[in-house]
């Protein structure tokens, strides 16, 4: 007896090595996740996050400058800085674990929470307080920037030289967005790459599963809170409020959650950079859901709803602030909702069925 | 009949059944300690703000933090008693009752291997499993036998046994055993596993695992009853499990597994295992009676009987169960279908009739929200639970209403709940439900 369980564990691993050899069947060889994510760390994640840390860099510089001496036509050209800028954040926003996770919060949290509290803002100026220990995350980061360049756009030069604190506290508001940026780059460009392309299994914790997820949340985002909320689609709201929307202040609201669509769709076609320009080397969500079991159906239907949802948002002139669509009660804005919220069936539920991630963060047991 | 009830009062180990009250009170103990370790008492049952009650038992869901703590606490201290077998049938009740109301706090944290170890600590707790290799036996709180009736050992095997083959019968359908699916889709997911990773983006793979797969639950239990073939089916039954265990998040069921399999040994290897840890066995001393009382008789009746037809209960409801989930539960449908879903509820002012909608992960955890989007009495008690926060949010007599959608092994999502039907005027029942819509098509 002794010896026939290791016989039969034995046979049985022979086995297992020698079907290894077999040719792979029509279905195909297994895709390669690893070469995916290093695609995505290296052609997109990593240059993204650097594209966006020299413009923080390029803001802050600009600020400096401001700060000596005030005028006009520096501020227009910190306002097109902090355009720069946040365009920039729109691509990398998604890619919001690993570094991103800080000890005290998200990337995501620190510096691209919106809307900011502008009586909250006011306060910690009157207080001079620049210290942000404390967990107002609405009155920091890009959009309290925005805030306090774009607020009043007649009377800013004057507000700015009649409280001196309000450059300082701007400053800090900058220096905290380049110090985090930096840090989340510096660790990508370091061991985290590494880390983030041999973590390639499918498991709760894995890296396709952190990219997949937090690709399904910034979906949610734009849809709940670019959207919805600011166009008064959430229960029990009683009106719209369009104050609500990303980029408030400087009008480029439209175009923002234009950018940050278009960053979402790329990301799932897997384009370099989540750039069209780079379409013809895409590696992604899209070329691994060809790989498998009906994914090539789930294929037609997104990307299908990705163009409907493209035509709607292609008709919407991007000059146009997104909070005076909501006030004329524009009514693209409701089939826009719909169409979003339609395609969450595919890139939601049926997408991480198909792929078999794991859609909940943190582990727990099934069966 | 006769024959029967002669062989179930057949003298047998009481270490066999001694064993078996030290793995389950291991399992448990191990379980609930990895429970607490990981975090998952906050995550499952402290954070989230609403949980799913069982149909009839919504006063046993959401408890207080307090509460949660000291059940904890009772299951904790309780497996030991049962392990050291001290004070053991109000310990084993008490393991069972603790075990048991956790996991009827939320029906999103359902797993048949929990269903499984609640029976198993039910039938654990009216056994004589303290009459040897005990603290109560050697105290002499419990007369020490060494032969307790056989029927205390075969109720055991019976459970066993209807878990196995009844997960073995829900595999015989078209998409498991002719599409391979969901295999086809879950096991390349796992391409990059160590040496046999190639192997499971072959379709053939996925093939061979649904036949061995739904074989293997039909037939091991026979084989591991025949002498000649148990050493190999138990085996076997490692090897499956294990890579199931590798392959899934299936958590602590392959141990159960395999530790159950382990009792259908020969009752001197599990006096051998207990000899470790307890005096010698001397099988000189007196044995006790082993005449099947009426208790023992119609315990086992009763017990056979609801085992055997609540999996079937689900012929009671119209359409695929696989899709409507009615009669799903406690059916030992184990990793049987891939389902995902949205479900996006909307609320209406009835006064106003302004309409908005709902973000759930307001108020479920992903886990929450992933489990609810496909099975319509979760879908219905969150729209309860939706039409009285909003109520209580000033929503004049709010409407509920849900767009569901749902994948089943990899189709086209369909919408699973008719969304003109106000949810909030329904009441969940065992009665089927005919605001489920039927799902086009047909499921093989």
């Amino acid at each position: 007896m002794k010896k026939i369980v290791p016989s039969i564990y034995t046979l049985i691993f022979l086995f297992v090595i020698s079907s290894c050899d077999e040719p792979a069947g029509p279905a195909g060889k297994a895709y390669d996740r690893r070469s995916m994510l290093e695609f995505t760390a290296k052609q997109t994640i990593i240059p993204l996050y650097g594209d966006m840390y020299e413009e923080a860099k390029k803001f802050d510089s600009t600020l400096q400058v401001c700060a000596i001496s005030p005028s006009n036509e520096h501020i227009q050209k910190l306002r097109d800085q902090w355009r720069a800028l946040s365009f920039s954040w729109q691509y990398v926003v998604m890619f919001d674990f690993g570094p991103a996770q800080m000890s005290d919060g998200s990337l995501f949290q620190n510096i691209g929470t919106f809307p900011v509290s502008a009586d909250k803002i006011e306060s910690y100026i009157t207080e001079k307080d620049t210290l942000f220990k404390n967990f107002d995350r609405d009155t920091r980061g890009i959009y309290a920037l925005e805030y306090l360049l774009f607020k009043d756009s007649n009377a800013t030069i004057q507000t700015l030289i009649d409280q001196p604190f309000r450059i300082a506290y701007a400053q800090a508001l900058s220096k905290n967005i380049v110090k985090r940026i930096e840090t989340v780059l510096n660790q990508w460009q370091g061991s985290f790459s590494m880390t983030f392309i041999e973590n390639d299994g499918a498991q709760a914790g894995s890296s396709i599963s952190d990219l997949y997820n937090a690709f399904v949340y910034h979906y949610e985002i734009l849809k709940n809170y670019n959207l919805g909320l600011p166009i008064g689609k959430r229960a029990g709201q009683l009106t719209s409020e369009p104050m609500k929307v990303e980029g408030y202040y400087s009008g480029y609201s439209t175009a923002l959650l234009k950018a940050k669509f278009e960053a979402i769709r790329n990301l799932w076609f897997g384009y370099a950079g989540l750039s069209l320009l780079t379409s013809l080397s895409a590696k992604g969500f899209k070329e691994y859901l060809n790989s498998v079991e009906n994914g090539p159906r789930l294929i037609i239907d997104t990307e299908e709803q990705w163009n409907r949802i493209g035509t709607v948002l292609q008709s919407i002139d991007a000059n146009l602030p997104f909070q005076n669509m909501i006030m004329s009660k524009d009514p693209q804005l409701e089939q826009l909702y719909n169409e979003m919220t339609k395609h969450t069936r595919f890139i939601k539920s049926e997408m991480s069925s198909l792929l078999g991630i794991s859609i909940t963060f943190a582990s727990s047991d099934g069966d | 009949m006769k024959g029967l009830i002669h062989l179930l009062q057949q003298p047998a180990s009481a270490y066999t059944l001694a064993y078996f009250r030290m793995g389950i009170g291991m399992l448990i103990l191990m379980s609930t300690l990895r429970f607490l370790i990981l975090g998952w008492v906050d995550l499952q049952y402290i954070q989230p703000l609403f949980h799913f009650p069982y149909f009839g038992l919504e006063f046993l869901s959401a408890p207080t933090s307090t509460m949660i703590y000291a059940t904890f606490g009772i299951l904790i201290l309780s497996s030991i008693g049962v392990i050291l077998g001290y004070r053991f049938r109000i310990m084993s009740i008490l393991m069972f009752f603790s075990f048991t109301y956790i996991e009827l706090w939320d029906i999103a944290f359902y797993l048949n291997h929990y269903y499984a170890v609640s029976l198993f600590a039910c039938i654990l707790s009216m056994l004589p499993a303290h009459v040897a290799a005990s603290i109560d036996a050697s105290a002499g709180r419990v007369k020490k036998v060494n032969e307790v009736p056989f029927w205390t050992h075969f109720i055991v095997y019976l459970q066993i046994g209807i878990i196995y083959v009844y997960a073995g019968i829900a595999k015989i359908n078209g998409d498991w055993l002719f599409l391979a699916l969901p295999l086809k889709i879950w096991l390349p997911a796992h391409a990059s596993f160590p040496v046999i990773g190639p192997m499971f983006a072959l379709d053939l793979t996925a093939y061979v695992f649904a036949w061995f797969g739904m074989l293997y639950d039909l037939f091991i239990i026979a084989f591991l009853i025949y002498p000649k073939t148990r050493y190999y089916a138990f085996a076997t039954v490692v090897i499956f499990h294990s890579m199931t265990g590798l392959l899934f998040q299936i958590g602590v069921f392959p141990i159960v597994m395999i530790f159950m399999a382990t009792l259908f040994f020969e009752a001197r290897i599990h006096e051998s295992i207990l000899h470790l840890f307890f005096e010698k066995i001397n099988h000189q001393e007196n044995n006790t009676t082993h005449e099947l009382s009426t208790y023992g008789l119609s315990l086992i009746g009763i017990f056979i009987f609801i085992q055997l037809v609540l999996p079937f209960r689900y012929l009671l409801y119209p359409g695929q169960y696989q899709w409507t989930e009615q009669g799903y539960r406690f059916g030992w449908r184990v990793m049987l279908t891939e389902k995902s879903g949205i479900a996006q509820f909307s609320i209406t002012d009835k006064l106003t009739g302004k309409k908005g909608y709902v973000n759930n992960a307001e108020w479920l955890t992903p886990h929450q929200e992933k489990q609810m989007s496909f099975q319509p009495d979760m879908i219905l008690s969150f729209a309860h639970f939706l039409h009285d926060e909003y109520q209580k949010k000033g929503v004049q007599d709010p409407i509920v209403n849900v767009d569901c959608w749902v994948t089943m092994n990899g189709r086209p999502s369909a919408r699973l709940i008719d969304p003109t039907v106000d949810l909030a005027l329904l009441h969940d029942g065992i009665f089927a439900k005919p605001w489920i819509s039927a799902y086009p098509g047909a499921i093989p």
